[in-house]
């Protein structure tokens, strides 16, 4: 997309000089913390917990212990589920609000949003208060003289819980590149494919592919680091890897470890973005991925 | 007719549709119908009352988190939004030298767990000799929602072609008035909804939060998160009922703000195309 | 300040100088004072309480009696704000930044690190009206024995089960944990490592705070082969048997005292301590930060929660010990109605007192941990 045109080297310096800002923000205020655990990830810890500089592999051998594999498996099997469903449901409402709903688009758009506004952890625990055993669907359940079920504490309550909780992520891309789509588009495919199916899968999809990739990682990416939905939703044998690195920093754990942890979590995931973009034919760089 | 038809069958998207927004907004009812309760119970039902709003209404403290939560909030969306857009655009526009490895932290700050990114802030602000307080928490923030307005105003800006821009400029403009006169108005629905994101993140964290403030009142999330483990929700309740009524009306201001807005500058888009 | 005072803080420096010379960022060096540093005050314990400014107090969330506070203030025409944490250890990493809260509410088990740590001022119990007040055993208490004082006694009790009466008859061990087939996916173990492997160890026959990786180990196995009974690993008690998805929760005691006085299913919940095998004991401590900037204030408080009459207050409220004379009589007062909670005669002198991990100790605990967490 470079634009063929004169003075090109004077706009770019333009944009750069706007670009500065947050790129030096960036920088201090992400990129130097990152290193700092970087660097912790081969140290070690003080009395008081506090990370000490040193050169030890000790913290990465622990990583890679048989028993940390199981809940990367789990993760990541949570995650595949979690962004397929908001991917579905999020299409399905992106959709709905980009080509039918007209003017009332940006609100249904709004009122996935809106939702947010109450704070994360307050729905959460009114999701304890509804699906637990004293919870009103159980109390329904009896009054029908229904046997109760537990609905918490289980991979479907997590899975749900990330679905719930990531939901917008993936609707806003979504509708962004669904509502640039020229309708007329979709027209002409149809006249030239018949059916609305292939319509759908040879000219919309592939049209919203930006919106699609843009919400998917939107959604995968930080559902791998997530802990607070399994903490608070999931039973003893729903922990997810962000659990094990949360530990580390706010429970009794040991902040090097998580250190090396988090570390190995990025590498992998810039790993698999990497062969993602390299996969994708003709898009070599890793950049061109996330907008 | 088959499932085949289902793309195009708008009845069926609404039930979706329908169905998914009745999922997201299920703990939203429970939450709202339960700040009305008058006992403390929090699964059964025992008349109505305004107890836990007056019960807010009479805790300094709580109200005091809750402006000094609210004005994190604002400060550190505006923030992030600015700076998040302007990165965004220089990403896709700026010199590569620079964009790529801003692209690079964008995607790197959506991935890293916020646990580890938290104390790591936490140590930094130590080892520098800053003392924590409201600012720390505002500029923790803002790099925090940053990454999150790049990814949405940069999904955006994506599908927009420098062509159009191009064109404008053939007709005199100046590449930043034709920047502001073409993309922005098109990136604009995008950055109110970043905008609207970067707020909720700010208000809701509670990681982040907790590990870069300092003494003194305490941000809301962090008092929330307290009382929600001690079982003091009914007042918590009211309190996300009033933060959602509050919001939307903002919201509701801001949008009537913002379709004058375009409203003044379509007229000022036709006044350029004409002229 | 004494330049020998500041060993943790160059002790931190040095990662980010390392940091900054990786990064190339020497711009860095030198930045900053030494105003967050958390050193050590050595020499005399000299604090007088008088009203030195507003008291920031990092504690619990719900840890205190509201009117203690609010009374405190009215006398002293001081404010007290309150900082709430919500693990002992995210408190250790915030007084270990430096952060200047005057006072804290420290952990026995955390105590000595803490003080190594350099992270507490000490004083003296000389200074308080009511330093009579505090228990013997709170004089020179193990983990607060050096030449200087650095705690007073706030709150402590054991960690134990609550129950359901109609779902689990007590044995006085930590087996009804294990042994509760019919409860199986409503048993609720606490989020806490020390509690939790300490309370496998002890059903094992093993010591509180072991260091034998065998036996943390085996003791983890068991709990391994817990998982396929329990419903949860937290520490939301309130809200975990408050909704009925917990019958058995091991907990704490400010937590199954409020569930016993205030939930849904008040009438059929009761609290045992595992006196077959063995009490965990941990004591809830007032510190004074070592950047305290109104240290004598910290002290006034400090002196206003040992008075018989606050101490009784807040007795009354948490349901716990407090390690005073005036306190621990008006517990005995209040435990009349709670059996399970009523303690023998020198009961801290004989208490088996959990000790925070460190070292070695640690490395093997936090692994052990993180292999019961993945199972």
């Amino acid at each position: 997309m470079e634009p063929i045109q004169g003075g090109l080297a004077s706009s770019r310096r333009q944009w750069t000089a706007l670009l500065l800002p947050g790129s030096v923000t960036l920088a201090a205020l992400f990129l130097v913390p990152l290193g700092m655990l970087v660097v912790y990830s081969f140290g070690t810890t003080d009395i008081v917990g506090r990370p000490q500089l040193g050169l030890t592999l000790d913290n990465y051998r622990l990583v890679f212990q048989g028993y940390n594999a199981s809940v990367v498996v789990r993760t990541v099997e949570y995650a595949l589920v979690a962004t397929a469903c908001c991917l579905v449901l999020g299409y399905a409402v992106a959709y709905t609000a980009a080509r039918f709903a007209g003017r009332w688009g940006g609100a249904i758009v709004g009122l996935v949003t809106v939702s947010w506004l109450v704070d994360y952890l307050v729905r959460i625990y009114a999701w304890k208060q509804l699906l637990s055993d004293g919870g009103f669907v159980n109390q329904t359940l009896d009054r029908l003289g229904l046997a109760p079920v537990s609905l918490t504490g289980t991979s479907l309550a997590v899975v749900a819980g990330l679905v719930y909780g990531y939901l917008p992520l993936m609707v806003l891309p979504l509708y962004a590149s669904l509502k640039d789509l020229d309708p007329s588009v979709i027209d002409a495919g149809k006249d030239l494919f018949g059916n609305p199916r292939q319509t759908f899968l040879h000219v919309t999809l592939p049209a919203t592919r930006q919106g699609v990739i843009g919400g998917c990682l939107l959604v995968f990416l930080p559902v791998l680091g997530d802990f607070a939905t399994a903490q608070f939703l999931g039973g003893p044998s729903n922990t997810m890897i962000g659990n094990i690195i949360s530990d580390q920093f706010v429970a009794s754990g040991s902040q090097t470890f998580g250190s090396a942890l988090a570390v190995t979590l990025i590498v992998l995931l810039v790993l698999c973005v990497a062969i993602t973009a390299v996969a994708q034919r003709g898009r070599g760089r890793v950049t061109e991925v996330l907008p | 007719m088959s499932a085949s038809g289902t793309f195009d069958r708008p009845r069926f998207l609404w039930v979706v549709t329908g169905l998914t927004l009745a999922f997201l907004f299920v703990p939203v009812v429970v939450v709202t119908v339960f700040s009305f309760n008058s006992s403390a119970s929090l699964t059964s039902l025992d008349g109505a009352s305004l107890r836990w709003y007056r019960a807010f209404f009479d805790d300094v403290d709580l109200l005091a988190s809750l402006r000094l939560s609210v004005v994190i909030a604002l400060v550190s969306s505006v923030a992030s939004v600015v700076l998040g857009t302007l990165v965004a655009v220089g990403i896709r526009r700026g010199t590569r030298f620079i964009g790529g490895p801003t692209n690079g932290s964008v995607f790197l700050r959506v991935l890293t767990p916020e646990t580890a990114t938290g104390v790591a802030l936490l140590l930094l602000f130590t080892q520098l000799g800053i003392p924590l307080s409201t600012t720390t928490v505002v500029i923790s923030h803002t790099v925090l929602c940053l990454a999150f307005v790049a990814v949405v105003v940069g999904s955006r800006l994506a599908l927009l072609s420098p062509q159009i821009e191009e064109a404008a400029m053939d007709l005199g403009a100046t590449r930043l008035h034709a920047f502001r006169l073409v993309a922005l108005p098109v990136l604009w629905p995008s950055i109110v909804a970043a905008g609207l994101l970067a707020f909720v993140i700010s208000f809701d964290n509670f990681i982040t939060s907790f590990f870069t403030s300092g003494l003194g009142v305490p941000p809301l999330p962090v008092r929330i998160y307290g009382m929600l483990k001690f079982g003091v929700t009914p007042v918590v309740n009211a309190i996300g009922v009033l933060m959602l009524v509050g919001t939307v009306v903002a919201v509701g201001l801001a949008a009537l703000l913002a379709a004058q807005v375009r409203r003044l500058r379509g007229a000022q888009l036709e006044e350029a195309a004409r002229g | 300040m004494s330049p020998d005072s500041v060993p943790p803080l160059l002790r931190r420096r040095s990662v980010l100088s390392g940091l900054a010379g990786l990064a190339g960022i020497t711009a860095l060096s030198g930045c900053g004072d030494d105003s967050t540093g958390g050193s050590p005050q050595s020499g005399k314990a000299t604090i007088t309480p008088e009203a030195d400014g507003d008291l920031n107090w990092f504690t619990w969330e719900d840890y205190v009696e509201p009117s203690v506070v609010s009374d405190f203030e009215k006398k002293y025409g001081v404010k007290v704000k309150i900082s709430p944490y919500d693990s002992n250890d995210s408190m250790l990493q915030k007084l270990a930044a430096g952060v200047p809260y005057d006072l804290v509410t420290n952990n026995s088990a955390y105590m000595p690190q803490s003080i190594q740590g350099g992270l507490l001022m000490p004083f003296s119990l000389d200074a308080l009206d009511n330093g009579g007040e505090v228990a013997t055993y709170f004089r020179r208490p193990a983990y607060d024995n050096g030449a200087n004082l650095y705690s007073v006694p706030y709150s402590g009790g054991p960690t134990g089960i609550v129950y359901r009466t109609d779902k689990m008859s007590p044995t006085q061990s930590w087996s009804d944990l294990w042994d509760n087939d019919e409860a199986a996916g409503h048993v609720f173990v606490l989020d806490y490592q020390p509690d939790t492997i300490g309370a496998s160890l002890l059903r094992g026959g093993g010591d509180l705070n072991s260091s034998d990786p065998d036996e943390v180990g085996a003791a983890v196995d068991s709990l391994i082969a817990l998982k396929s009974k329990l419903g949860g690993i937290s520490n939301d008690t309130r809200t975990n048997v408050g909704n009925g998805d917990a019958w058995i929760h091991h907990a704490w005691v400010p937590d199954a005292f409020y569930l016993m006085k205030e939930s849904k299913y008040a009438d059929q919940l009761d609290f045992e301590v595992t006196s077959e095998d063995g009490v965990p004991f941990g004591m809830d401590l007032l510190s004074i930060g070592a950047n305290a900037k109104a240290p004598g204030t910290a002290m006034l408080f400090m002196d206003w929660i040992l008075s018989p009459e606050m101490s009784a207050r807040n007795v009354t409220y948490t349901g716990q010990l407090a390690g005073t004379k005036g306190g621990d009589a008006a517990y005995d007062e209040v435990m009349k109605d709670f059996p399970a909670l009523m303690v023998p005669e020198n009961y801290y002198e004989n208490a088996l007192w959990r000790e925070a991990a460190t070292g070695s100790r640690k490395d093997l605990w936090t692994q052990q941990w993180n292999r019961f967490k993945a199972a």
